[in-house]
């Protein structure tokens, strides 16, 4: 079925986001983060696939259940991994070698 | 989908199953429609008050399938509870979330199911309109009947086809979803 949200994520405007990191760090079951934000668990699955952009009020409700900004779970370009944003790509070649 | 109903122990998850009720659900349908509007000699006998009951008889019990999957899988009719932004703007904590409500995702796929089947419904309209063009060979009584077999089925289309699209589009859920309900028990 052709949804808004889900068209556009063909046509490549994807809202990529966190939260199944978020989840996994938590020890969060989909159930679990569906009860809690009152939606259907499939939803979530929905929304971390990218097959579905949540509204406005949902994404609030997301970024108030986990205790962080909006920006940090939802990006409209692709994150870079956890880990790599706390500890810095070490593997990665030192800067001069890259000119 | 969740809470995946089985209709005569046929589950209903797979994409499969569920467009083959939705033709067989048609099928029977628009045979039961032809069978009035031919007007054979025993639904003649029945007498215009016995028709009318078993026309609607026969499609609440051929559409009872159909419906019945939708409501279970929540995509339910707008319904006057409040949706959690309406609590919110009130100052109220929203209360537990009602199984069957529909959240904003099965919202959009059920809004979206309504306007395809009112495009559907538009054009149908549309041929309805010429179809008395059509009959006008036919005999007075014959082309009443078939113009009300006619309208019967607009009606048909208007109140199921929006669940029919629905249940006939909504894919196979992924083995992830899947595997989930029987995770709750340790979540």
């Amino acid at each position: 079925m052709e949804l808004g949200s889900n068209s556009d994520a063909r046509n490549g405007d994807r809202l990529y986001n966190r939260i199944a990191v978020l989840r996994a760090e938590r020890g969060l079951s989909r159930s679990a983060l569906a009860n809690a934000l009152q939606v259907n668990y499939q939803t979530i699955g929905y929304i971390e696939r990218g097959d579905f952009k949540p509204s406005l009020e949902l994404a609030f409700r997301i970024s108030e259940y986990f205790g962080l900004p909006i920006e940090a779970i939802f990006s409209r370009t692709p994150f870079r991994p956890l880990s790599e944003e706390v500890y810095g790509n070490h593997n990665a070649p030192p800067s001069g070698d890259s000119k | 989908m969740s809470n995946t109903p089985t209709i005569l122990g046929m589950s209903m998850a797979p994409q499969k199953n569920r467009r083959m009720l939705v033709a067989v659900t048609y099928t029977i349908l628009v045979a039961f429609i032809a069978v009035f509007a031919v007007m054979p000699s025993w639904v003649h006998a029945l007498g215009p008050f016995g028709r009318q009951l078993v026309v609607l008889a026969g499609v609440l019990l051929f559409l009872a399938p159909l419906q019945w999957l939708t409501m279970l899988t929540k995509f339910t009719p707008l319904g006057g509870r409040p949706t959690s932004v309406e609590i919110t703007r009130l100052g109220l904590t929203p209360g537990p979330r009602d199984p069957y409500d529909p959240d904003e995702r099965e919202l959009a796929i059920r809004n979206a199911a309504y306007y395809q089947a009112f495009r559907v419904i538009m054009i149908y309209s549309f041929l309805l309109f010429l179809a008395p063009d059509f009959l006008h060979h036919l005999s007075d009584s014959t082309a009443q009947h078939w113009m009300k077999a006619l309208l019967l089925l607009l009606f048909i289309i208007a109140w199921s086809l929006p669940q029919a699209i629905v249940v006939w589009t909504e894919p196979d859920a992924p083995e992830e979803d899947r595997l989930e309900p029987a995770r709750r028990g340790n979540s």
